[in-house]
């Protein structure tokens, strides 16, 4: 299977990570490595089985809707790389 | 003791050293200082630790001390010195994943298994190096430093527990906690020379472990030898309501299976795990270990697992997958890195991404996305889970016939730096024998079962059952107490 740079381009614009034109070409070999692995299984007959989304039995976990403890607004935003009166900062989104 | 031999007190396991801070021959802030003396000596060599935070050890050791002697701590790991993967969230200490994207990161609050430690009377150390994200298997991929095998340091400690691993082995913590995706603690565990435990799935707590790929992530310890794991694994077990998947069972004594006996215990030994990749050296290692479990009156049996075939690709297709979305968060918004130069939200998405994410985890991630994107994800993802099934299929079939597998935690010895982090998929292979233990959930133990002709110690793997911890144990403690390879230590030359 061949892995173009423009599949790179593309799912780097999904995955949302500005890689620049050298990693992008340091990536194709390595990647065509691994998707060549992964493609080995093709071989396996899976068909009428289940794909397995849990390990263990998982049921839905409920319980009644309380207050509880929370954090202090200041805690939480002490790791935020920027804010401005208790909020979260970004660039502007809408015109 | 020992012939003449001095033991230095960092070389003890939790057990010794609990006995002696209990008989009062020792307390918890000479044995904290003690151990921090031999991170100062051996650290500079090793590079096992991100952070060490030594006033707030011995702050809090003088505390533990105080409620031993007042009678209010029993906990056989209270007082006593250790240290975690930096993926677990330790409140007001740094927790980085070893990536600059975390690098000021300080979490609000303690996982769940850093605040069972503490109740207990654990004094941590520091937090431990790894590879970025806990991808890897060489702790190579680490933002920071690299870390060394105290057996040779010319050599990788394995990964992604590679801090966790080395740190144990030489002294530079009496126990640790790790993690593991794939054989993250056992492999690093097995190339070091330390016993290395996956628990079962959800039967340990991951909130506030910094997630890689959820379904396959475990937390569990990195011990000297296999009673101190079960006392270690006695605390941090048990259901947690902040982890939805927390196993709701009857948590069990672990200590309860330190049973010297194997008398009629059928065992499987997967013939694919001595053959293929898997190196003379270790093949020989295992087939002693095998011998000696006969001589004591296990029946070993070798057997096919075909599929061993298809957990590779397997394991990447999902672990990728979950990877890229996990590691959806790291935006430069609520926490970590952020970009300085952009001009818009997507700019700032984007460069944030590319600048604070390494290598191995931007081709991850890219990966991930690629087998879930539209037109891939039934020819990968699906198809994985699909295979998925299979292969626990399989491994419950073999539990029929057999209490436990054994075979190899790791085809080969440690590897020397930089010769397998140009081919990531050669990288991967490393971890082909431990990876069914999580693709089905099931639990591991990695202990140590010889040396190669390089004199680095080899690990061998016990696989259970679901749950099925105490025959594990028995098996790995049976193993320990009829030979000695969990004693020997590795010399530290100091930096001159």
């Amino acid at each position: 299977m061949s892995f173009s740079k423009e599949t790179i381009d593309y799912i780097a614009e999904l995955s949302r990570i500005g890689l620049s034109e050298k990693e992008k070409e340091d990536m194709v070999a390595p990647v065509e490595k691994i998707l060549a692995c992964m493609d080995k299984l093709e071989e396996l007959d899976t068909t009428n089985i289940e794909p397995m989304e849990h390990i263990v039995s998982a049921v839905n976990v409920f319980r009644e809707d309380k207050v509880e403890k929370s954090y202090d607004r200041d805690i939480i935003l002490a790791n935020a790389p920027e804010h401005e009166d208790g909020c979260y900062s970004v660039p502007k989104i809408v015109e | 003791m020992n012939g003449g031999k001095f033991v230095k007190l960092y070389e003890l396991t939790v057990s010794q050293l609990s006995s002696l801070l209990k008989k009062k021959e020792i307390n918890a802030v000479e044995l904290t200082r003690t151990v921090l003396d031999r991170i100062v000596e051996a650290e500079p060599v090793l590079d096992c630790y991100i952070n060490i935070i030594e006033e707030q050890a011995v702050e809090r050791a003088e505390k533990v001390q105080k409620m031993m002697d007042a009678g209010e701590l029993y906990s056989p790991l209270a007082g006593i010195p250790m240290a975690v993967k930096d993926n677990i969230c330790t409140e007001g200490i740094p927790t980085t994943c070893a990536s600059k994207m975390l690098q000021d990161f300080v979490p609000p609050y303690n996982a769940a298994v850093m605040q069972k430690l503490y109740n207990n009377g654990a004094i941590l150390l520091g937090k431990l190096n790894m590879d970025e994200f806990a991808m890897g298997s060489s702790t190579e991929n680490s933002y920071f430093k690299k870390t060394k095998n105290p057996w040779n340091h010319d050599r990788v400690p394995g990964g992604s527990s590679g801090g966790c691993a080395a740190a144990v082995a030489a002294g530079e913590a009496i126990y640790s906690l790790g993690t593991d995706t794939g054989g993250s603690l056992r492999q690093p565990s097995a190339l070091c020379g330390v016993t290395g435990f996956k628990p079962t799935y959800g039967s340990v707590s991951r909130f506030g472990l910094i997630g890689y790929a959820s379904s396959f992530d475990q937390i569990g310890p990195v011990a000297k030898d296999v009673t101190d794991s079960a006392l270690v694994l006695n605390a941090i077990a048990g259901h947690d309501s902040q982890d939805s998947t927390s196993a709701g069972i009857k948590y069990p004594d672990y200590t309860e299976s330190l049973v010297n006996n194997v008398k009629n215990m059928k065992i499987g030994i997967p013939s694919e795990y001595m053959r293929n990749n898997t190196s003379e050296d270790v093949r020989k290692a295992v087939s002693e270990a095998i011998e000696l479990f006969e001589k004591l009156g296990a029946k070993c049996e070798e057997f096919s697992l075909p599929i061993m075939e298809y957990v590779l690709p397997t394991y990447c297709i999902i672990t990728f997958a979950e990877a890229s979305s996990n590691l959806g968060r790291y935006d430069g918004v609520k926490y970590g890195h952020r970009a300085k130069d952009y001009k818009d939200l997507g700019e700032l998405y984007k460069r944030t991404r590319d600048e604070g994410f390494g290598s191995e985890v931007k081709r991850r991630i890219i990966l991930g996305t690629y087998v879930l994107s539209a037109g891939q994800y039934d020819k990968y993802y699906k198809k994985a889970l699909q295979a998925r099934r299979v292969i626990c299929h399989e491994l419950n079939r073999a539990f029929d016939k057999y209490d436990l597998i054994m075979g190899p935690t790791s085809p080969s010895t440690a590897f020397r730096f930089g010769t397998k982090v140009e081919d990531p998929a050669e990288m991967y292979k490393n971890d082909v024998l431990t990876m069914p233990a999580n693709i089905a959930g099931l639990p591991a133990i990695s202990v140590p079962c010889g040396f190669d002709g390089d004199s680095m110690p080899i690990g061998l793997q016990f696989i259970g059952k679901q749950f099925g911890e105490s025959t594990l144990l028995r098996a790995a403690y049976t193993f320990e107490q009829n030979t000695d390879f969990h004693k020997n230590k590795p010399v530290i030359k100091p930096v001159i």
